[in-house]
């Protein structure tokens, strides 16, 4: 893939388009999925995944709720729940929260920062503090870090190689500088090569 | 196995899609759905609905049915930097997600919009 003008792709055949990005699977700094579900297991499936913005916490935290259902055949499911920033939706999506523990099932809440402190307390104390979860947060929570996400330029090429096959210098020297300039924020930098489509020069190959 | 079969892919709004599902190896308590979906894609969350459907409550094991569906008269199909939104007619296996899926263009002419300046019809790309 290299710069030539004059050729716009359309939205659905951009390589960074969100449904191409959304299906490159998380890497694992160590282990596989099997290791590192047994070591959530082992921690009585209380755990927190830890990391700045973009670093892959919110892909790992979706790709684990279909993984835990395929690990365990069905027999311990997941509620995945995305805390919006608008603290009005917070009582509903707690409520829900509260059902699906009661049914056994591990909670996988992402962004648990957004919940004010006394919601957030009652959520990590919840059935005693036996409650399964499992929670996204860009610092320390109260929970132990069961995996703490982190970037570097290995990680940025091995999910650039997965979305373009071939990268030729341009692209990979363009993602270095982006990967700089967004101090290794992964989802940042393939939003801006999004962008690149709408610069005078567009890609070809 | 599902498999769906259309006589064309590029519709005028209001013509009839026709086409035909072939399925076999189904499950007693499984039926189909037949439907007629519009999706997005592009930079930011897809975004999905049904516009409509037909439902095969007893498909048996294996079986072929001929649809007709009228082709709405928009949203276009079209495409641009941003987003594009993409016409399907789709097979879903119930209960499940299982599904066959087929891409098809409905807009005047038949022709995809394009919203880039001065480019015409991305269809084909």
């Amino acid at each position: 893939m290299s710069p030539v003008s004059g050729k716009y792709i359309a939205a659905r055949d951009n390589p960074f388009a969100s449904h191409r990005v959304e299906a490159v699977p998380f890497c694992f700094a160590e282990g596989d999925w099997t290791s590192n579900l047994s070591r959530l297991q082992a921690m009585n499936w209380r755990g927190a995944i830890v990391g700045n913005q973009g670093s892959g916490k919110t892909t790992l935290m979706l790709e684990m709720k279909a993984r835990l259902e395929q690990h365990f055949s069905g027999k311990l499911t997941a509620n995945y729940c995305f805390l919006s920033r608008d603290s009005r939706d917070h009582p509903k999506e707690i409520k829900r929260l509260g059902h699906a523990a009661s049914r056994g099932q591990i909670l996988l809440v992402d962004g648990i920062e957004r919940l004010g402190r006394l919601r957030r307390w009652r959520l990590l104390q919840g059935n005693s503090g036996q409650t399964r979860l499992v929670v996204t947060a860009h610092g320390p929570t109260r929970l132990p870090v069961w995996i703490h996400c982190q970037t570097n330029w290995s990680l940025m090429k091995t999910v650039l190689q997965s979305l373009v096959e071939s990268p030729d210098e341009w692209l990979v020297r363009e993602t270095s500088r982006l990967f700089e300039m967004h101090r290794g924020n992964i989802r940042e930098v393939l939003r801006s090569l999004y962008d690149l489509q709408n610069q005078p020069v567009f890609w070809s190959g | 196995m599902i498999a769906v079969e259309l006589d064309q892919k590029n519709f005028e709004p209001g013509s009839f899609i026709n086409g035909t599902v072939r399925w076999s190896h189904l499950r007693p308590a499984e039926s189909l759905d037949i439907r007629l979906i519009w999706y997005t894609s592009g930079k930011g969350d897809q975004d999905f609905g049904i516009h409509s459907r037909i439902a095969i409550g007893e498909p048996g094991e294996s079986g072929e049915r001929a649809f007709a569906i009228p082709a709405p008269a928009w949203p276009h199909s079209f495409s641009g930097i941003l987003i594009s939104l993409t016409w399907a007619v789709e097979v879903v296996r119930l209960p499940g997600l299982d599904a066959e899926r087929c891409d098809i263009v409905i807009a005047p002419g038949g022709r995809e919009l394009s919203l880039h300046s001065g480019q015409n019809d991305t269809s084909n790309s």
